[in-house]
């Protein structure tokens, strides 16, 4: 292991997170998750560490920068993410920015367009708020008169139907219907929790593609068959290259993701990470399925809790779809002599 | 083990090359009024020995190397900016592109001082072409099973043997070529060694191989009791397969490898623009630059790491699979958007692009090294044996 103290300070807020997660949470635990066992302790113990505040500034948290936190995500990520921590450092950000109080638990966050009316009441819908179950809070933005507002509201009296999901982590739809607020406050028009939260996922995903590959590699040099580690043939190589290959594009996408949106460019910094690890995501579950064969698809084999979860993450905060199509109107609508200025621009990289 | 067997640590083109990036817009405007899509298409294989001295005298070839030999003394970075902004436009690069980007940099390095003195100012000016002489008849993938020899003799040395795929031998000045100064090809890497010849001295018969184009481009070469001066050895005799393996997170992360065929983008946006756009056409543009942008991040790692004195050969491995497999699905993206005639139109140039492409990128996967060969040596890497 690492000696902490050489580290700068993304990776060693990682390597404290590893270490926790490492000792805390295995298969058996992310499986007890999925079948609703309560996240309290280990929720207490992360926040202890002090990582849950990592992006807030305003004197709140220690306001370091998406890129900083990467680190971090891609460690939750290795571990199958067992907690709502990545919503919850987008929400003690955007709560942190406007001024208002960050309520203590997990926080969920939404990240579909809500209404807010002259009571501060919120009404809308969102099908899917994954860890909402176990969350304190869930934070969204509400329109009124065109201004976007950051509302707070609490989890204990929401109107929520359990969802299924891929992950299985537990999840809600809900329906607000003029709920009142715990607290809201205007906020600025480029505030885009859909682009932060796609940029958490894709974060997440790399991490998770990371430790797909390091299980790959160590099943094919183990597994024999014809006398032989099946990682001998080549057949079996290639696959284990495609998700190399895979997992590299998927990080170099986040850390151009997390550096363009330090730098402002949330969207399309954003658009592009979500959509390179999603694509990744799609790729590397295939090339690792068909490496561990049968095993792999079974219920006790820990292949199945990662794979799932990048199912999972690739179609939330806007699928690989989704952004491609933003991503290819923008481009196509700008012009022929526009992409390669697009592609290059300085000002991107501010 | 928590960690990636991968880094990418994002690196930035510094704002101070705009200026630079704009002249090289500028010059280029100037100069691609008449490049038909056939020619644009070739992209850093287009062999124009004028556009290369127009570019030498603009002090865009040899960047970063020393004034004492040529050079401009520019950073490494400043060099990646003109060679994207030539490949994006499909200019025909091809007459200094070898040479800057891989037999200079190898004299400089390995050459002596003689070598250096003469070579690389003719290279900076755009006058010196080279062409690489790696493959043979039997040695492919198995290069290092190659047969052709050089022999010391008492006035230097004596070659035999043939190459063969050496794209533009007939037009070019030099090569760089790897032979068996020792020992036998059973013995593999062992033995080899890198010379520079002078395409004229007697002896070299070179053969045009067409292509499925229709244009010749490479070429089978026979040597038959060549003589080539003692001080032709480039660096240590033995140790040229080492020598060209260093070379190699150069050649396999550069922009060449994501942006060969990137001139369809444009022309098929202008085209979708023309006709109507639905939203699986907006995904399709919308997923090809996603990859663009990220391979150039890649790619701008690997520089960057190299400038460090970092080796990322597995980064640029991967960077070039992916980069090959983008260029090369290219031409099947622009057929799906556009559902384009089979027909090559001359006076349509997305179709004559489009013309040259199609047949010309089955190529990408095959030189420098081909994919399979490419994903063994990254799951070689990733400890699979
Ligand atoms: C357009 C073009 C330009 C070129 N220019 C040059 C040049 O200037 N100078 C030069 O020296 N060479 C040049 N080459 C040659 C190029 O380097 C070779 O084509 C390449 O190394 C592959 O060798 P080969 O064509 O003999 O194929 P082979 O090695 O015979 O391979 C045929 C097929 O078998 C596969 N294969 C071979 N070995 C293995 C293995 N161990 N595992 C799995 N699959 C394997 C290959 O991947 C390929 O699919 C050029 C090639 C092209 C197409």
């Amino acid at each position: 292991m690492t000696d902490a103290t050489d580290l700068p300070i993304g990776e060693m807020l990682a390597d404290q997170l590893q270490r926790l997660l490492a000792r805390a949470v295995d298969a058996k635990r992310l499986t007890a998750i999925e079948e609703g066992a309560p996240i309290t302790e280990l929720w207490q113990e992360i926040e202890a560490l002090g990582v849950t505040l990592a992006l807030a500034s305003n004197d709140i948290g220690a306001d370091l920068g998406w890129q900083n936190c990467l680190p971090m995500l891609r460690t939750l990520g290795w571990h199958g993410a067992p907690v709502p921590l990545a919503e919850s450092l987008l929400a003690s950000q955007v709560l942190a920015a406007a001024g208002m109080d960050i309520p203590a638990g997990a926080l969920a966050v939404s990240h579909v367009a809500f209404t807010l009316d002259g009571d501060n009441c919120v009404s809308g819908s969102d099908g899917l708020v994954s860890w909402l179950p176990h969350c304190s809070h869930l934070v969204g933005v509400a329109v009124r008169n065109k201004q976007k507002f950051l509302f707070v509201v609490s989890t204990t009296d929401l109107p929520s139907q359990p969802v299924d999901s891929f992950a299985r982590i537990p999840a809600a739809a809900i329906t607000l219907q003029a709920q009142a607020v715990a607290q809201c406050a205007p906020v600025a028009e480029s505030t885009d929790l859909l682009a932060s939260m796609a940029l958490l996922r894709a974060a997440v995903i790399s991490g998770i593609l990371d430790r797909i590959l390091s299980l790959t590699i160590e099943y094919a040099n183990t597994r024999q068959q014809f006398g032989r580690p099946i990682g001998k043939f080549q057949a079996i190589q290639h696959h284990v290259a495609e998700l190399a290959m895979q997992s590299a594009a998927a990080q170099a996408g986040v850390i151009f993701g997390c550096q363009q949106m330090d730098v402002g460019n949330s969207v399309s910094g954003a658009a592009i990470a979500k959509v390179r690890a999603s694509v990744a995501a799609t790729a590397a579950a295939s090339a690792a399925h068909q490496v561990f064969g049968a095993i792999g698809v079974t219920e006790e084999h820990e292949l199945q809790l990662l794979t799932r979860r990048l199912w999972q993450w690739r179609g939330e905060a806007g699928s690989d779809h989704f952004w491609a199509e933003t991503l290819g109107r923008e481009v196509i609508a700008a012009g022929s002599h526009n992409l390669w200025p697009r592609i290059t621009d300085a000002q991107l990289r501010a | 083990m928590l960690s990636s067997p991968f880094h990418f640590p994002s690196y930035h083109v510094p704002p101070e090359t705009e200026g630079l990036r704009e002249e090289v817009r500028e010059f280029l405007a100037e100069m691609s009024s008449h490049w038909s899509g056939w020619d644009i298409g070739h992209s850093w294989t287009g062999f124009n020995r004028e556009f290369s001295r127009e570019v030498g005298k603009r002090g865009w070839i040899g960047m970063a190397w020393s004034k004492a030999y040529g050079g401009h003394e520019r950073s490494v970075v400043e060099r990646y900016v003109v060679v994207e902004e030539m490949l994006a436009a499909g200019a025909p690069v091809g007459a200094h592109w070898v040479a800057d980007r891989q037999s200079g940099p190898l004299i400089l390095r390995h050459g002596n001082e003689a070598q250096k003195q003469t070579l690389l100012p003719r290279i900076a000016r755009g006058e010196a072409a080279f062409c690489i002489g790696l493959s043979e008849p039997d040695s492919g993938s198995d290069l290092a099973s190659l047969r052709a020899r050089a022999e010391k003799v008492s006035d230097g040395w004596l070659l035999n043997g043939r190459k063969i795929w050496t794209t533009y031998a007939r037009e070019c000045d030099f090569m760089i070529g790897l032979f068996r100064s020792s020992g036998s090809p059973e013995q593999k890497q062992k033995g080899l060694s890198q010379f520079l010849i002078d395409l004229t001295v007697p002896g070299i018969e070179i053969n045009p191989i067409r292509d499925l184009t229709g244009e010749s481009h490479f070429n089978e070469i026979v040597f038959d009791n060549v003589l080539l001066p003692e001080d032709s050895l480039v660096g240590e005799e033995g140790n040229g397969w080492a020598q060209v393996n260093a070379e190699l997170a150069y050649e396999r992360s550069g922009p060449d490898r994501y942006l060969s065929s990137y001139p369809l983008l444009p022309a098929a946006i202008d085209a979708l623009n023309e006709n109507t756009m639905d939203r699986l056409s907006a995904r399709a543009v919308g997923l090809a630059f996603t990859d663009i942008t990220v391979l150039r991040e890649m790619s701008l790692s690997i520089l960057n790491q190299l400038g460090e004195g970092k080796t990322p050969l597995q980064e640029a491995a991967v960077t070039k699979l992916l980069g090959t497999e983008l260029e090369q699905d290219m031409p099947e993206l622009v057929r799906s958007l556009l559902d384009c005639s089979p027909s090559i139109d001359p006076h349509h140039t997305l179709s004559h692009m489009q013309g040259y492409l199609t047949q010309s990128v089955p190529s990408f996967s095959l030189r420098g090294g081909t994919n399979e060969i490419m994903r063994g040596i990254i799951a070689r890497g990733l400890g699979l044996r």
